[in-house]
């Protein structure tokens, strides 16, 4: 910078001419590229001694490979193929056998009992058996770990081993959604007494590792013994890619097979390509538009009302979402849910005039001002700057405070800011956001709504055995909160994929990182 | 840089209409340079008024009309919001213009003051003052200005500190050089024998002699500010949406490339073109700075 200052003093003059503009345009274009550049690895290429059948992924970089700790799209993926689940979820959302060929539940409810598949190994030669089950669960559901799942498994009374060959779970009372807990991502099943189970990869899934390289890549063979039968492509070349859109370019230039996660301009972009096919799942994810009920303004139910008044969904659905997914409403529960889902129930029609009285009635009568705090990425920003203009019209005036992942969840900054936007993954069953995000006192209650008729319904809904009552529960609770709840939830996510023309065989399921490279295979 | 130092404050004539008219062939004898300004005064002209020429509001959003392509209601098309194109790049020319120049100004203003006493004073004064900004020097500039914003709130005000704290020390340094050619000449001692107050010889007769390398290099400063701005709000640092920073709009339109590709370009080319005009008229000053002869007869 010094240097700049000095050049002007003591240099001769020169004559700037047309050459020099050239230069400038010509030095901006290659700023530009190397911008662009900037943070794309290579893609892999097949190693020596590998096919061309080795399926080769863009996925983001991962930091965790403990599969009690992963938690993200690409972690999960990776953890997928190395190891198993007891039982898994299919694209559409229903549980189907992995490590466990079947399964039978007590008349009363509290007793499972799993028949596992026989013949299984891991990846180092050793048998797997009921007792790798027992100590997976037992690690997971550990109160001293601090593991996630630990409060998921706090219902389980006792594990045991009854043979080699079949395990059973004892509940201390019933949980309609055991199955769909015991798929939980982090669910993936040991060797008992593995020391360190972020290295070694030693699992029983259907690619095992070759190396590891982190933070580039990793690489998996075919485990050809896989008990579900062998996988039909040669391996996996797993490369991570801080910006997704690096990935995307290597996969329309020949690079990549499989990208994910992509966004919905990346998706439509790619839908026109040539070269690339692309995969659309609707899902359960959403984004929750929150005001806190336990202090000022939210805590007069007429600003929150007035909040979903002055809120165009369908607007904000179009225009963030291009029609990808679902519109949403005042709830968690969306289409994907089926049965579980009252689509009669609906927020009230947009209008800001009726929205704008309502806070005058409030107390508001020279607007309402608010800092909204939301992450930085994706699309929140455009979602923040959708809702300021919708809002701008009822008189609330919204400053937008984009904030750092590592801020608005690393610091619990979205626990404690009045107003903020929060998004939540996609569940292959309702009945989780209720009891961490809505009941009394639950631990992520980010806008501390607490009702006890809610909090009635919701314990009817997660311990009933009977589908239609839990049916009629979640009706019951969906009209809560459009008449009182504190959400609003512009719309449910769609996830996007996208593939070269010549891996087959592969379906996107809601949470992206369980798809299921075992039956995908390469066109010659 | 020489032929500035000849000039003699106490004796040149006020700057007159007929100096100006020489400043301006020198300026309009090249075309580069006179393309230069053109293009800055057109900016200029853009920011001060781009809020009542444009045809949208900032943040005024058309969902039936997202990514529409130019056309004669939308000249620039609209973004993914259904947000006019043309009106963000006009209020966005409002928001990066007057920043970069009222930064540019307090830097420009607090930098020729250190500069002017560091030199004049010189000794300890100078060594301590000129090794913190060396040290401030030695950090890249966009560093210094990341490690300054994370500090302070996302505001105007913040960024506005951060060009005056990573450019003052650049001017400072700039003033400092000539100050420290011209403090011994024969007219500072001549003013010092006549009594004249320190203050006095330091802007009298010392400050006049810094104008010309000041001209150029505020016009410097002014271009990489404008470019400084433009990538913080690349980064999504130091503005908030629904900011028209034309960096943050090419940020926002990064992913549509190819599908809207207005959208990104015509903020990008904004800050091409008024980068690369105002380093043109940077260069334009330059040689009337550098023609100091021709200015005196």
């Amino acid at each position: 910078m010094d240097d700049e200052g000095e050049t002007l003093v003591t240099h001769q003059p020169r004559s700037p001419g047309f050459r020099q503009v050239a230069v400038c345009v010509a030095t901006l274009a290659m700023g530009a590229l190397f911008v662009l550049s900037c943070g794309s690895p290579s893609p892999a290429t097949p190693q020596p001694g590998q096919g061309q059948d080795v399926v080769r992924l863009g996925i983001q970089p991962i930091a965790q490979t403990d599969p009690a700790l992963i938690s993200s799209d690409s972690e999960v993926l990776i953890a997928n193929q190395i190891y198993d689940y007891l039982v898994d979820i299919d694209p559409q959302n229903r549980i189907t056998p992995r490590l466990a060929k079947d399964w039978d539940v007590s008349p009363d409810g509290l007793t499972y009992t799993f028949d596992l598949a026989k013949g299984v190994t891991f990846h180092d030669g050793s048998a797997f058996t009921a007792e790798d089950v027992v100590w997976t669960f037992d690690r997971l559901r550990d109160p001293a770990s601090g593991y996630p799942t630990a409060d998921l498994y706090s219902g389980v009374t006792g594990i045991r081993a009854a043979g080699d060959d079949r395990v059973v779970f004892s509940l201390a009372k019933t949980n309609p959604f055991f199955l769909f807990d015991l798929a939980d991502n982090h669910a993936l099943i040991l060797n008992a007494g593995t020391e360190d189970p972020g290295e070694g990869f030693n699992g029983t899934g259907p690619f095992r590792v070759v190396e590891y390289v982190p933070p580039d890549r990793i690489t998996m063979g075919a485990n050809s013994d896989y008990f579900g039968g062998a996988p039909q492509v040669e391996g996996l070349e797993v490369t991570f890619f801080a910006d997704i859109s690096s990935a995307v370019e290597a996969l329309q230039g020949g690079q990549l097979d499989f990208v994910m996660g992509l966004s919905t301009p990346q998706y439509d972009a790619l839908r026109q390509a040539a070269g690339v096919q692309t995969q659309i799942v609707n899902t359960n994810a959403f984004v929750a538009i929150r005001l806190r009920m336990d202090q000022s303004p939210g805590d007069d139910p007429r600003v929150i009302r007035a909040l979903n008044l002055a809120t165009d969904r369908q607007a904000l659905f179009d225009v963030i979402q291009r029609g990808y997914g679902a519109v949403g409403g005042s709830g968690p529960i969306g289409p994907l849910y089926a049965d579980y889902f009252a689509a009669d129930i609906t927020p009230p029609a947009r209008d800001p005039q009726a929205a704008h009285a309502l806070l005058k009635e409030a107390g508001y009568s020279d607007g309402l001002k608010l800092d909204m705090y939301m992450l930085n990425t994706g699309n929140f920003p455009d979602l923040g700057a959708a809702l300021k203009a919708q809002w701008a019209e009822a008189g609330v005036e919204v400053d937008l405070q984009l904030v750092p992942e590592s801020v608005y969840y690393g610091e619990g900054k979205w626990l404690d800011v009045n107003l903020g936007i929060t998004g939540w993954a996609h569940r292959p069953y309702p009945q989780f956001y209720f009891d961490v995000m809505l009941v009394c006192g639950a631990k992520w209650n980010e806008s501390h709504f607490c009702d006890p008729e809610f909090d009635r319904l919701v314990d009817i809904a997660g311990s009933t055995l009977s589908e239609p009552e839990r049916i009629a529960a979640y009706t019951e609770i969906q009209r809560i909160l459009t008449d009182r709840g504190p959400l609003i939830v512009p719309y449910f996510f769609a996830q996007f994929a996208a593939t070269s023309e010549r891996l087959q065989g592969l379906t996107l399921k809601p949470f992206p990182g369980r798809t299921d490279f075992r039956t995908s295979n390469l066109k010659p | 840089m020489d032929h500035a130092l000849t000039i003699s404050p106490m004796t040149a004539p006020r700057v007159g209409r007929r100096r100006l008219f020489r400043a301006l062939a020198i300026l309009f004898n090249r075309r580069a340079s006179a393309i230069g300004a053109l293009i800055t005064l057109a900016f200029v002209f853009v920011a001060l008024l781009g809020p009542w020429l444009a045809p949208y509001g900032l943040n005024q959003q058309l969902p039936a009309s997202s990514l529409q392509p130019p056309s004669p209601d939308h000249w620039f098309g609209t973004d993914q919001l259904g947000r006019d194109v043309f009106s963000r790049v006009l209020f966005g020319a409002s928001d990066i213009l007057i920043m970069a120049g009222l930064g540019t100004l307090l830097a420009v203003l607090l930098g020729t003051s250190v500069g002017l006493f560091s030199a004049y004073k010189g000794g300890v004064w100078d060594e301590v003052i000129m090794r913190l900004f060396d040290s401030l020097l030695s950090l890249p500039m966009m560093l210094l200005a990341l490690l300054l914003l994370g500090s302070l709130s996302s505001s105007n005000q913040s960024v506005m500190i951060v060009l005056v704290v990573v450019y003052t020390p650049i001017v400072a340094r700039v003033v400092r050089s000539v100050v420290l050619s011209v403090k011994d000449l024969a007219y500072v001692h001549a003013a010092r024998l006549q009594g004249e107050s320190l203050r006095w010889i330091l802007v009298r007769a010392i400050l006049p002699a810094t104008f010309p390398a000041l001209a150029v290099e505020s016009a410097l400063r002014f271009s990489y500010a404008i470019f400084l701005i433009a990538s913080l709000g690349f980064l999504g640092i130091g503005f908030q949406p629904p900011s028209a920073n034309w960096g943050m709009m090419v940020s926002n339109a990064r992913e549509l490339a190819t599908s809207a590709p207005w959208a990104l370009y015509y903020p990008a080319a904004a800050i091409a073109v008024v980068v690369i005009g105002v380093n043109l008229f940077a260069d334009g000053l330059k040689r009337i700075s550098q023609a100091p002869q021709e200015f005196s007869r």
